[in-house]
């Protein structure tokens, strides 16, 4: 006797269900996409583009094991990819001297982190995103990400030091 | 190195304190705003599959019939003529398919340009919003350009000369191609091929390729580039005049190495240019549709299809007049340029304009790293022809004072974009003049809507097209503003335009097919008939080389 498994393929959402969806998921969304481009106008495309993904997929995502992992990880994508497109050419120049207690650098010190965090491989942006911007602990940042809470720590701490050696390279070139 | 280790977790922890939350009155209030954008982009946006995201207007004009919140028509595809069908006495031919006799005005109102020939073969084309006038010449035929601009190629003349006049300069050729611009302070020529001759009162300068030559001190020197970049042949002009100024060169060198050829005005380069397959999934890294973007001195496309990028390229830069690009078509080429997903990313050497590098730019590099390979083409097409039904119509024009204002275009709107959206709200209450809102937001059993707020019949012609399989002309003959709001139910006709497929599907709303609507509501008659239609059609393309 032989065994067919159904594979149930993602439905695109009801208009109703969508809109639970939306109404559930949208804080994160927003909360993710400004938190990382700091800039409304900028929030609302990332938060537009995750929803109306939903709806016009041909292939929708599978929302019934992970949504909240899902929005997450949509939402910190799309706007590191807003990043990346910002920030690309400034990038691949020389990383200018800032200081960090001079206010008038600040700005473009975070330009230069949000570039760095935009560089780091797709699962380590999201978890310094998710543990630094939304103060996630380990075990929730495990879950959404779908892996091991060591792996996650590892992650962090590769994060992180990969950022401050850019600071202070950034700092050793101010002094030279 | 212990202290520079402790200050840069210092300074990360406090770059990321400084991460801005939002507040639930920001949440509140960009809840609305994000949900109505969605809402109207799944019933009247993109044609699928070149879908557009939404994107401020300054980057996806050409998504703004998907995106913007309310889809604004302002401006006018108008077709003023003096039709002759037949005339023997004819001396152009339109590329509307009208005949014009000597002593005709031709106008290319609104947003399009216009091409006319005449009966020597010379062609002559109208940038928007210019008006000529074929008058006779002692040796020829005169072209008065009253204002606006054209670019002629005039054929050989076997024994007299073709003529441009304008108010202070009268151009003579005998075979040649070149641009005159009528403007307010003064007239401009500029040759692209060719020998021209320009009088300006007493004085007369022989032109060559190259050459500008402008009657007024106060017009700047644009760049041969710019002053073509209207022009939907622009790529076809730039060579023309490359091969001319290379000829002109070679003579000169020949004449004496004391002489130097004038310098070509070359297209801007890219320097760097990344095309790579995405997926449409935003949570994949890269993934998810983006759109098209213009920054300075680079392009970007975040993964959408091949065809946005050609739409962009060629039917919208190519040809800044044409505000509604849905209505000339693009055909041909395989599948997998509306289905496989690309992100472009080009730096451009230098600082081009945004409109060059989404024109001649985008298009160089479409042809240089997808083979693509495409034409234009005028030709007789299959449209609509708005006439008033039998009844007379049965809206009235607006009074001066039912007018409240005009819509700013969003083009020369210097204004914020809070301050735009501001506006925006309370717009369409205000009742102001010059817009056309197509709704409302797609809901299951609902039928599709327009408004047109203080509109002439040719701008309502205009709104219509973006709503029908066929373009639109106005032949009511009416005049004024008016105000009127059609209900109907979308239905094939209106598919691939501003009511999406999407809604074709729905259970029937009980409204009239947009045909009878327009008859019930308006008191007018959509006619089938032939006439001019603008398309591209790309003859060969191929999958992006490697980086």
């Amino acid at each position: 006797m032989s065994t067919v498994t159904v594979f149930e393929v993602p439905r695109k959402p009801h208009p109703e269900q969508f809109r639970q969806i939306f109404e559930q998921y949208y804080d994160l969304v927003y909360r993710t996409a400004y938190g990382i481009l700091r800039c409304e106008e900028d929030a609302e495309d990332v938060v537009q583009s995750v929803f109306y993904y939903l709806l016009r997929a041909e292939r929708p995502p599978d929302l019934t094991k992970n949504p909240k992992g899902y929005f997450y990880r949509a939402a910190v994508n799309l706007s590191l990819r807003t990043i990346r497109t910002r920030e690309r050419y400034a990038l691949t120049g020389d990383i200018e001297r800032f200081e960090a207690t001079d206010s008038g650098k600040t700005e473009e010190l975070d330009q230069h982190l949000w570039a760095a965090i935009a560089e780091l491989s797709e699962t380590a942006a999201q978890i310094v995103i998710l543990r630094y911007i939304h103060n996630c602990s380990i075990e929730e940042i495990a879950k959404v990400v779908g892996t091991t809470r060591s792996t996650v720590a590892v992650s962090l701490f590769r994060s992180r030091a990969r950022l401050r050696k850019l600071i202070r390279a950034s700092q050793s070139g101010g002094e030279s | 190195m212990k202290r520079d280790t402790k200050t840069g977790g210092k300074i990360l922890d406090e770059f990321f304190a400084r991460a801005p939350k939002p507040s639930q009155e920001q949440l509140d209030a960009s809840r609305p705003r994000v949900l109505e954008r969605l809402e109207l982009r799944n019933t009247a946006i993109e044609p699928e599959p070149a879908g557009a995201v939404y994107h401020r207007p300054q980057y996806l004009r050409f998504a703004a019939i998907a995106a913007i919140a309310v889809i604004l028509v302002v401006g006018t595809i108008a077709f003023f003529r003096l039709p002759h069908p037949g005339v023997a006495s004819a001396v152009a031919e339109a590329s509307d398919g009208l005949h014009y006799r000597l002593g005709d005005i031709v106008r290319s109102n609104g947003s399009s340009g216009m091409f006319v020939k005449l009966a020597d073969t010379s062609r002559i084309e109208m940038r928007a919003h210019s008006e000529l006038r074929l008058e006779s010449a002692q040796d020829g035929i005169r072209i008065r350009l009253n204002s606006g601009g054209v670019i002629v190629t005039a054929a050989k003349q076997r024994t007299g000369h073709l003529y441009v006049q304008t108010k202070d300069v009268l151009v003579s050729v005998v075979g040649t191609v070149f641009l005159v611009n009528a403007e307010e302070e003064g007239s401009r020529v500029a040759v692209i091929q060719g020998e021209v001759r320009v009088q300006q009162g007493a004085s007369e300068k022989k032109l060559l390729p190259g050459d500008q030559v402008a009657t007024s001190p106060r017009m700047v020197s644009v760049p041969m580039t710019q002053e073509l970049s209207w022009s939907p042949n622009l790529l076809e002009h730039l060579a023309l005049l490359q091969q001319s100024l290379a000829a002109l060169g070679a003579a000169l060198q020949q004449a004496g190495p004391a002489i130097a050829a004038p310098e070509a005005p070359a297209i801007p380069k890219w320097e760097a240019v990344s095309i790579k397959p995405c997926s449409p999934d935003p949570s994949v890294r890269g993934g998810g549709r983006g759109g098209l973007y213009v920054r300075p001195a680079r392009l970007v496309m975040s993964c959408m299809p091949v065809m946005f990028a050609i739409k962009d390229a060629y039917v919208r830069s190519a040809a800044e007049v044409l505000k509604q690009p849905a209505s000339v078509s693009i055909s041909g080429g395989p599948g997998w340029i509306n289905s496989d997903l690309y992100s472009i990313e080009a730096k451009a050497e230098g600082r081009p304009k945004g409109q060059i590098m989404e024109g001649p730019m985008l298009q160089a590099l479409l042809e240089d790293r997808f083979k693509l390979k495409i034409r234009r083409e005028v030709r007789e097409v299959l449209v609509y022809e708005l006439v008033v039904d039998k009844g007379g119509p049965k809206i009235e024009p607006l009074k001066d004072e039912d007018c409240s204002s005009k819509f700013i275009d969003p083009a020369q709107d210097e204004r914020s974009p809070e301050e735009r959206r501001a506006e925006l709200k309370t717009f369409f209450d205000s009742k102001a003049c010059g817009a056309t809102r197509f709704g409302p937001p797609h809901e299951s059993g609902k039928p599709a809507q327009i408004d047109f707020y203080g509109m002439t019949f040719d701008d309502i012609a205009s709104g219509l097209r973006v709503v029908l399989d066929r373009d639109v002309i106005n032949k009511t003959g009416l005049t004024g503003l008016y105000h009127f709001h059609l209900t109907f139910q979308p239905d094939q006709t209106t598919a691939n335009g501003v009511f999406h497929a999407v809604a074709v599907d729905d259970t029937p709303t009980g409204a009239p097919s947009i045909f009878k609507a327009i008859q019930e509501q308006m008191g007018m008659r959509l006619d089938s008939a032939k006439g001019p239609g603008e398309s591209f059609i790309i003859e060969s393309i191929e999958r992006p080389t490697e980086n």
